[in-house]
């Protein structure tokens, strides 16, 4: 079995409150190697940004109720890691840069101080001069200019874009292996978004990390990344490489996502929009999530869990009607790719 | 760009998905929360009770508060000679503890609920007036209004009782009058912020006048919120009417108020320590009792933290 | 940072004078100031001489003139009963009035925090409705009925402290216990409420995936981001100090302002009343300076208005 970077199986979320439970996750399953770019694709309340939190210990318990077959980086068994050790990894080996850097960024300390905690924390042998020489260093890597000065402004003086860099450059201050960024140019202007997913490309690319990308943008996935996975109501519905998930979609809700983009549209036809509204998680069906707007939707649909089959064009695809047109009615376990 | 949804991502974790289970909430009613509360049960049952003595403490126990009975004077704590009145002891006037201290819940609630609501109505329309009118009538209202916040409420009605005489209804007036700037505060923001909202859209659109739209929907507006000052207003002007009782410049004899009996047993602390204990006791299980609802009741309403009370469904 | 609090001084000085020129109506507005200051059987003969040593037959805006121009002389008259300048005799009690007030808050605040972040971290939880529960009664208890009680164990029963009067430091105990009850109980749940708040910021979250110890998330991030309603709430309960103290000092014996206050109401020596009124409006004009330099101290984005 190859060691991945970074490697989730089979990961469950609910929220418990004695009224209900809502299934926030369910089954999400998938990898990311070095040097990789890896997106997760969904709408809002998808399970995309959970899912992650989860594994980096951010949801607060109870409410949220956790499980998982395996969470490993590069082999190591995460789960069993002790609270008390978890520091070690978080911040240092796994790093996360959070959408909307405005709230995201701790708006009474200084930027330069928000970054140079990173180092108090993780690297304690450090001099106050060394942190401010290092934390100058990274501003001028994410390119923030005059950063001796912007060091000591508080982010609400910093601009959306600029605020974003210096979010980037907290999250790559310790040279993380894995980075996760959560939807890191949502509140950004078009112009702006393009600056930073190059810089974040660039310094995937020098610094050999792997990046996990939080988005509901495809364009953006497209671009950037080298697998996908597109998520639907807590559920992984189809995986594979962006040739293979874009090129050659399998799962119906897929297609359908592909089919209400603009872009794939010809000239004078409508927009074709997925058709009613994502399901209520707290309701946990026994089907599969997508069967009520699915157009091809069968009896079984509704009943049973579809299995997750690996088709001919490569990915996997989580989908009862795929798996009947591959002969594969059976359930498989889970991904293995 | 493709956008699957056009709303900006929630914060990711708990708290949306919170949000969204309130969202789909069952509605349960305020009496389930209630029972499944056993400190809110016991608020709700002592103020039950307060409300109980305050109706018909005078006609129960009337003539016992006031006549006076040598052969009970300072009958300590615990006695049950002369009957079962006598139980919190009795004052230096034989007169029994227990009694007078029901008897007093009437007009000690009554000056604070009248307080209360006189600020309740005064403070909202002087409010509203000021957010009408804006310009300088507003700014002068609220420069006023601050004046009146930041000065000690205490002192400023020793002050006036000192200059007016401290009869029931000047007590009134000046402790209403020290819970005024909330009021008016509230109220005003209420107004300007109805404006902001309908002055442009709504009322040219109709073609009605601005004023009346923004008298027909300040109502729902204002009141849930003026309701939930109201009740913790209601605990502080207790407190407060209390402090001036027992600083003699209060209630006078021969009403009879708790601060009032307080202070009328201070000078026996060390020969007859419940003549002052108990009615001081009272004033604090009541203030708590309304404190305690009022916490309740707001947390019970926040999205935050309504869900950790709700009712399992059933399946 | 200068033009946010200038701009605060600014509105705090009107409201300054807006209140003395209340002060000097509502005195003439009930009567007579010479029926005010003169005690209650005073003769015919004396309330003439009074109103004409002090001009009070002249036009109103002539005696408004004299009224204010004798504030920046601190001359508010003189008492009835100490035959000296009231503002001197007011002076004088507020010392030990402010070292009650700082000793108490600062308690308060120390204790607020400590409990309000502690119920914080599990909300709802049994120690969470504890803390706050004994909260809410501490803010709830009528302070009198408080140190009487307290009296009657510590000092009558128990003989471990002074039943009154001014000293060494355990006279201090009483009087500061029982003022600290009700800031400290109001402080604790709006440290509670805004520490709840600010735990599920996205900033927190933020500091949590950098791998900050917890202590430090609450302490570092939390709080001072949830320190701008706590200071507020203080700001109010330091302002108010007075109402608590009327009432301690004059249980305990308390020779500060509060004291000074009542006694001089008790005594209709008016002279002292309005100094007192005049003096504690200067004093609550001070503090809110403070609290606005404090405010803008702990939120830059407050400095950079």
């Amino acid at each position: 079995m190859t060691r991945h970077q970074f490697e989730l199986s089979n990961l469950n979320v609910a929220f418990r409150s004695p009224a209900q439970t809502v299934h926030a996750v369910r089954g999400v399953s998938f990898h990311v190697d070095k040097g990789e770019t890896f997106a997760i694709v969904g709408e809002s309340g998808s399970g995309k940004t959970v899912s992650m939190m989860a594994a980096m210990r951010l949801l607060q318990s109870p409410p949220a109720h956790i499980t998982a077959d395996a969470m490993r980086f590069k082999g190591e068994d995460l789960q069993a890691v002790r609270q008390r050790d978890w520091w070690r990894y978080t911040g240092e080996k796994i790093a996360m840069v959070f959408q909307d850097a405005l709230t995201a960024l701790n708006p009474v300390y200084t930027v330069g101080w928000q970054i140079g905690e990173m180092f108090r924390v993780h690297r304690p042998q450090m001099t106050r001069r060394e942190i401010r020489a290092a934390s100058i260093a990274l501003l001028t890597k994410v390119g923030i200019p005059e950063p001796e000065r912007r060091l000591d402004d508080y982010p609400h003086q910093f601009s959306g874009g600029m605020r974003q860099r210096a979010m980037i450059a907290m999250g790559i201050a310790l040279d993380p292996e894995v980075l996760i960024a959560d939807e890191p140019t949502t509140a950004l202007d078009v112009t702006v978004q393009a600056q930073i997913m190059d810089l974040l490309q660039q310094l995937k690319d020098e610094r050999q990390m792997s990046l996990i990308l939080i988005t509901h943008d495809l364009g953006l996935v497209a671009e950037t990344a080298d697998r996908v996975a597109i998520m639907y109501a807590g559920t992984v519905m189809e995986t594979g490489t962006i040739r293979q998930v874009l090129g050659t979609p399998r799962h119906p809700y897929t297609l359908g996502l592909l089919g209400s983009r603009p872009q794939a549209i010809e000239k004078g036809d409508k927009l074709r929009p997925i058709l009613g509204s994502p399901p209520n998680l707290a309701a946990a069906s026994r089907g599969c999530p997508f069967a009520p707007r699915c157009t091809a939707a069968k009896p079984v649909c509704s009943e049973q869990f579809p299995p997750t089959v690996h088709v001919p064009s490569g990915q996997d695809v989580t989908c009862h009607v795929v798996a009947e047109e591959a002969g594969q009615g059976n359930r498989q376990p889970e991904v293995t790719t | 760009m493709t956008e699957l949804n056009n709303t900006r991502d929630n914060p990711p974790g708990a708290p949306s998905i919170q949000a969204e289970m309130v969202a789909t909430r069952t509605r349960t009613p305020y009496l389930y929360f209630l029972i499944r509360d056993p400190v809110a049960v016991l608020a709700a049952l002592w103020l039950l009770f307060l409300l109980f003595c305050a109706l018909f403490g005078e006609w129960l126990f009337g003539d016992l508060a006031r006549g006076m009975n040598l052969a009970a004077r300072a009958a300590p704590f615990g006695t049950t000679e002369g009957g079962l009145v006598n139980i919190l002891g009795a004052d230096a006037l034989g007169r029994p503890i227990l009694a007078r201290i029901i008897v007093a819940t009437r007009v000690t609630l009554g000056i604070a609920m009248a307080s209360a609501i006189a600020a309740l109505i005064i403070g909202t329309l002087i409010g509203l007036w000021a957010g009408f009118k804006g310009g300088w009538t507003g700014r002068v209202i609220m420069q006023l209004s601050d004046v009146l916040q930041s000065f000690p409420s205490i002192l400023l009605a020793m002050v006036v009782l000192y200059m007016l005489s401290p009869s029931p209804l000047n007590l009134i007036l000046v402790l209403a009058v020290g819970q005024l700037p909330v009021y008016i505060r509230v109220a005003r923001a209420e107004v300007l912020e109805l404006r902001e909202r309908l002055f442009v859209d709504a009322a040219r659109v109709i073609g009605a006048r601005p004023y009346q739209i923004i008298a027909m929907h300040i109502g729902p507006m204002v009141i849930p919120t003026v309701i939930n000052i109201v009740t913790i207003d209601f605990a502080l002007i207790m407190l407060s009417e209390s402090s001036l009782s027992f600083l003699g410049i209060g209630v006078q004899a021969p009403n009879i108020t708790w601060g009032l009996m307080v202070s009328q047993g201070k000078d026996y602390l060390e020969t007859a320590w419940w003549m002052a204990f108990f009615p001081g006791l009272m004033i604090m299980l009541s203030t708590l009792s309304i404190n305690l609802m009022a916490n309740w009741t707001r947390r019970i309403r926040d999205p935050r933290e309504r869900w950790r009370f709700e009712r399992a469904k059933q399946a | 940072m200068g033009n946010f609090v200038l701009a605060r001084m600014a509105q705090s000085l009107i409201s300054l004078i807006g209140l003395v020129v209340l002060v000097f109506f509502l005195v003439r507005l009930t009567g007579s100031p010479a029926d005010l200051y003169l005690p209650d059987d005073a003769s015919e003969a004396a309330r003439q001489e009074y109103i004409r040593i002090h001009g009070l037959d002249r036009p109103m805006i002539v005696q408004f003139w004299e009224f204010f121009s004798g504030l920046f002389r601190l001359d508010l008259g003189e008492s009835l009963r100490q035959a000296r300048p009231a503002a001197q005799i007011v002076l004088e009690a507020y010392p030990t009035s402010l070292k009650l007030a700082g000793l108490t808050m600062l308690i308060s605040v120390i204790g607020a925090v400590l409990l309000g972040v502690w119920a914080a971290v599990r909300p709802t939880g049994l120690l969470d409705r504890v803390i706050s529960i004994l909260s809410l009664a501490s803010a709830s208890a009528p302070n009198f009925w408080v140190a009487l009680t307290l009296i009657s164990v510590f000092a009558v029963w128990l003989r471990v402290v002074p039943t009154s009067g001014i000293g060494g430091w355990e006279y201090w105990i009483l009087p500061i216990t029982v003022l600290t009850l009700r800031p400290l109980g109001l402080l604790a749940q709006v440290v509670r409420e805004a520490m709840i708040r600010a735990l599920t910021a996205p900033y927190v979250r933020t500091a949590k995936s950098k791998g900050v110890p917890f202590r430090s998330v609450l302490f570092v991030h939390a709080l001072r981001n949830a320190s701008l309603p706590i200071l507020t709430m203080a700001g109010n309960q330091a302002v108010g100090f007075i109402n608590g103290s009327v009432v301690i000092e004059s249980i305990f014996g308390f020779p500060g302002v509060g004291k000074l206050m009542i006694d001089a109401i008790q005594q209709r020596d008016f002279a002292v009343v309005q100094a007192g009124v005049v003096i504690t409006a200067v004093v609550i004009f001070l503090m809110n300076i403070l609290i606005d330099v404090a405010y803008a101290l702990l939120d830059p984005r407050i400095r950079h208005k």
